[in-house]
């Protein structure tokens, strides 16, 4: 076996294995290159390795990859264009195979009264254990999306204590859409609510993605934690269930400004806003104009809500700002378009 | 607009021109499935991860750091999504990278002499055709983690940093990879020779 030799380089270190590989993958500059070019012609056993390294290469040029289809382009806008369509769902089909299903139906497989006592059996366990499930995953829905949001108060906190008293801030964007990331309006700028409590994130604040994620939405899935310090935003707005106060202002606000009022002062953080969804902003109906809750748990039951103060909990109304004060609505307003501000420096205005 | 940067690009696409994005799909969507291509081993695969790869683009426009270059992005998200695809699928999981990758008699020897070795002898050549599909299969039957280095860096050129950038991981790590990825497909081509032989 011929033994390994460094290559001689009065210059530098003496080149190793990897800078063979370099000079063949002509990743070395002009004098390194030079350098190691005449090492392997003055080495016969560097040489002899150097000829097997180009060998090994020339193999792998053997490979070729397929060529991708003419219309790949036209096929991948058609697919994302597909994707951002409502999704239609087909008619249920049956569970069973066609031939397993006629099986079934050829002949009775229980006597009547045998299907009366299988039918009371349920009856009598769907009535008693179900809704006492039901419930008791319902409270701990709750108390897991409790917890997400006053760890997010804290951060909050700890982030303020570093900067001066300061809130999380990303920036003003003057007139900027605060829509979810699909949404656009043509012409106006965005401007997300999210990338300033993702700033907490990029801070080291939090460092669990699942903290932004509400148990009781079925539909959020959190960030990969690598990808969490490589991005300035939520990847996609699935990636947190929250809504957040109105951030897209000329200064940083400090939490100190937000603790206004008789009591515990601005709500900062919330289940998500009723009026926008992941998809956009939803309309208000006639007889929810005097509060809706958000959508998170049970169907619209409450949202938990966390005060500038920390205090929070559940509650069964919206109407939980300063002055009683609807915490998702600017003002009074019915219909968003994504570029509303609140009406008032008192007026909480929560948006994912 | 085919002058502008893919960062530009990106901006005009979250301005609302749709024909930004259409550019950047048409500029890099051969590459990218040139690359999913050999790291899944499959073109139907490919061209699945590439679609996915833009929607994921298209759904995380607005979250794109703008310090950061477009194409090392776009190719980190579809090695990602790509390692899902595999996964789902049921590839076989990862080796380790101290793992032995020869027989009991290549132990603790340097890969370019076993390299040299075999330069040294002609007994162990195939037939183009059955060479081309020996290499494919060899590359194939790499590990994930080796194998994505040695298609980003071989065959598709992209400098270390950007290697780094895209697998997460430090420009040294990326040069030791590299070196075992050679030296693996090194000696698993030998011995598929020889079980041919």
């Amino acid at each position: 076996m011929t033994q390994q030799q460094p290559l001689p380089d009065p210059a530098g270190p003496p080149a190793t294995e990897e800078q063979l590989l370099d000079l063949h993958l002509g990743r070395l500059e002009g004098r390194r290159a030079a350098e190691v070019e005449e090492a392997v012609a003055g080495s016969p056993g560097l040489a002899l390795r150097s000829r097997a390294l180009r060998e090994l290469l020339d193999l792998l040029d053997r490979d070729r990859a397929p060529d991708p289809p003419d219309d790949l382009a036209e096929r991948v806008l058609e697919h994302i264009e597909a994707r951002g369509a409502p999704i239609r769902f087909p008619g249920a089909a049956s569970a069973l195979p066609a031939g397993r299903a006629r099986d079934l139906c050829a002949g009775p497989l229980l006597s009547l009264r045998e299907l009366i006592t299988i039918a009371a059996c349920i009856t009598l366990f769907v009535g008693v254990f179900v809704p006492g499930y039901y419930k008791a995953q319902s409270v701990a829905r709750r108390n897991v999306c409790r917890d997400n949001l006053r760890q997010i108060w804290s951060a909050m906190g700890l982030y303020a204590a570093d900067h001066n008293g300061h809130m999380a801030y990303a920036g003003y964007v003057p007139g900027g859409s605060w829509l979810p990331s699909p949404v656009r309006i043509p012409n106006v700028p965005r401007a997300s609510n999210t990338r300033h409590v993702f700033r907490l994130v990029r801070g080291g604040y939090i460092v669990q993605p699942q903290v932004f994620i509400c148990p009781a939405e079925t539909d959020a899935r959190p960030m990969r934690a690598q990808n969490l310090r490589s991005f300035s935003d939520f990847a996609e707005p699935v990636n947190n269930s929250y809504s957040y106060s109105f951030m897209n202002l000329p200064r940083p606000p400090r939490l100190a400004d937000m603790q206004v009022g008789p009591q515990n002062g601005m709500v900062i953080v919330a289940d998500r806003s009723p009026l926008i969804s992941v998809a956009g902003p939803r309309p208000i109906r006639p007889f929810d104009e005097q509060g809706i809750n958000s959508y998170a748990h049970d169907n619209g039951a409450g949202q938990n809500a966390v005060f500038a103060s920390g205090r929070g909990g559940w509650f069964a109304h919206p109407t939980i700002g300063v002055d009683r004060d609807d915490i998702y609505r600017a003002g009074r307003l019915l219909r968003y378009q994504g570029t509303e501000t609140p009406t008032a420096p008192t007026d909480t205005f929560l948006i994912p | 607009m085919n002058a502008l940067s893919d960062e530009q690009l990106l901006a005009e696409h979250l301005n609302g021109q749709p024909e930004a994005f259409e550019l950047l799909v048409r500029r890099h969507g051969p590459e990218l499935f040139r690359f999913l291509a050999r790291f899944t081993g499959s073109g139907t695969l490919a061209e699945d991860v590439v679609q996915e790869a833009f929607l994921q683009v298209h759904l995380s426009a607005g979250s794109f750091d703008r310090g950061r270059r477009f194409k090392p992005w776009l190719f980190t998200i579809a090695a990602n999504k790509a390692r899902d695809a595999m996964r789902s699928r049921g590839r076989r999981p990862e080796v380790p990278l101290d793992a032995h990758m020869g027989s009991e008699e290549d132990a603790g020897r340097r890969f370019l002499d076993l390299l040299a070795e075999e330069a040294a002898d002609p007994s162990g050549r195939l037939e183009e055709a059955e060479e081309r599909a020996c290499v494919r299969s060899v590359v194939q039957a790499m590990p994930d983690n080796l194998r994505e280095v040695l298609v980003l860096s071989y065959f598709h050129r992209f400098p270390y940093r950007d290697i780094a950038e895209i697998l997460g991981v430090p420009v040294g790590t990326v040069k030791s990879r590299l070196h075992a990825a050679v030296a693996h497909f090194g000696q698993a081509y030998r011995a598929a020779i020889r079980k041919k032989a």
